[in-house]
């Protein structure tokens, strides 16, 4: 993760040579997402560690490029879902451990039930569900992240609550 | 739009799943020696179970700044839009510009202006960070706009300006469709008796439920635990769930 860091960090520094406005601009924008992107990551792949590496991975893509884009947010979403999908393979031992983390005194409530029953869903399933459950994304907004059509979220979306649904006890 | 009760406890679940979510290092020092950031010794990538030690409280003095997360005060972020909109209408031919009375300020040691920031066109949680890395607090107040719901349409003080540190900056922020009355913050109900707990959400706009106690018995207790947490930042009718003991 920290190797990942310093790459960025390197990158931005050039540029600062280069170019002090730009540098500006990405890191603003870099401070403005980190933390959600992070949050996200998170979400999306069920467990924190590797979240990071995804979004710093997801900003070294993107830099150089900021100013090409029209909107850059959406892009950097758009590129931490897809490499969490990438990541998601790696480690469910990892999960576990993290799941034996005590649980905050602000309730469960069965919560890491939830999640378990979450994270066992495909991903496409599971990234409807957190970028619309969690990150209340649009339809729209979601189906362009996950390269499908609006129809199909919705349905990526009844399929993953019906399994919940199902499998998590009342 | 009703929500299934799968729904609501999937967004809790997602919602507490992120609230463990460590940033190691999510403000990186700047050039210009802002004191943004906070200087973390070791422990870069241990993602373990230090969560909560995951980014010490300094600077805003919070130790969560989830994207949603921020103390707002809506009611004197109305009040102080208020005031501003009559000076306007009282006094436009005057245009002075329109500060934030000082009196939001933080009693802090008054070191040099900080330049307010232009967060204009972002959405509203990253623009609030950037707020709070400048030293400043953020208040918004939704507003009617074509814009996408969240976005931040205009700011008072402008863009640019030169305030005092830790000036509260106003935000008008695109409302509409399910977001049009902005959104609230959770207040803390822990300790409270269930009924006091439950008037509190209510009169937060927000809507309490209280899953039966475990004891078995549906008597009202205390309340020992909510989600999301106090100071979060929801949609006003978002539920709130409450925990509470059997008594």
């Amino acid at each position: 993760m920290s190797d990942v860091g310093v790459v960025v960090e390197h990158i931005v520094d050039r540029q600062a040579d280069v170019d002090g406005r730009r540098i500006e601009t990405f890191e603003a924008f870099y401070q403005a997402e980190y933390p959600g992107m992070v949050r996200l990551a998170h979400a999306l792949i069920g467990r924190a560690e590797g979240a990071e590496d995804v979004v710093q991975d997801a900003f070294s893509r993107l830099h150089g490029r900021i100013e090409g884009l029209e909107n850059p947010g959406g892009y950097l979403r758009t590129t931490v879902v897809n490499l969490c999908r990438d990541r998601q393979r790696h480690g469910r031992r990892e999960r576990d451990r993290n799941r034996q983390m005590p649980d905050a005194p602000a309730l469960s409530l069965g919560a890491s039930e939830l999640v378990d029953v979450l994270l066992s869903l495909p991903y496409r399933q599971r990234a409807v569900l957190v970028l619309r459950y969690w990150g209340d994304w649009s339809e729209a907004e979601i189906a362009r992240s996950l390269g499908c059509r609006p129809g199909t979220v919705k349905a990526l979306a009844s399929r993953g609550l019906a399994r919940l649904r199902k499998e998590v006890a009342p | 739009m009703t929500q299934t009760d799968i729904e609501i406890r999937l967004r809790e679940a997602l919602i507490d799943l992120t609230q463990t979510t460590p940033l190691e290092n999510p403000e990186r020092p700047r050039a210009d020696g802002n004191p943004v950031g906070v200087g973390r010794g070791g422990g870069i990538g241990s993602t373990g179970p230090s969560r909560g030690a995951g980014r010490p409280a300094a600077a805003g003095g919070r130790s969560r700044p989830t994207p949603m997360e921020v103390k707002v005060l809506t009611a004197v972020g109305c009040v102080v839009l208020l005031a501003a909109a009559l000076g306007f209408g009282a006094f436009h031919l005057h245009r002075s510009p329109s500060r934030i009375p000082s009196a939001h300020t933080r009693t802090t040691v008054p070191t040099t202006d900080v330049t307010v920031p232009d967060v204009v066109g972002q959405m509203l949680p990253p623009a609030l960070s950037v707020l709070e890395r400048a030293g400043l607090q953020g208040q918004f107040l939704s507003v009617e706009s074509s814009q996408p719901n969240g976005t931040v349409v205009h700011q008072t003080p402008a863009p640019g300006t030169e305030v005092s540190p830790s000036a509260t900056i106003v935000l008008n922020v695109a409302g509409g469709g399910r977001s049009s009355e902005g959104t609230v913050t959770v207040p803390n109900v822990v300790g409270e008796s269930l009924p006091e707990a439950e008037a509190a959400v209510r009169a937060s706009g927000l809507d309490p439920m209280t899953p039966a106690p475990t004891g078995g018995t549906t008597s009202p207790g205390t309340v020992t635990g909510q989600a999301p947490g106090a100071g979060r930042t929801v949609v006003p009718g978002s539920t709130v769930i409450l925990q509470a003991t059997a008594s």
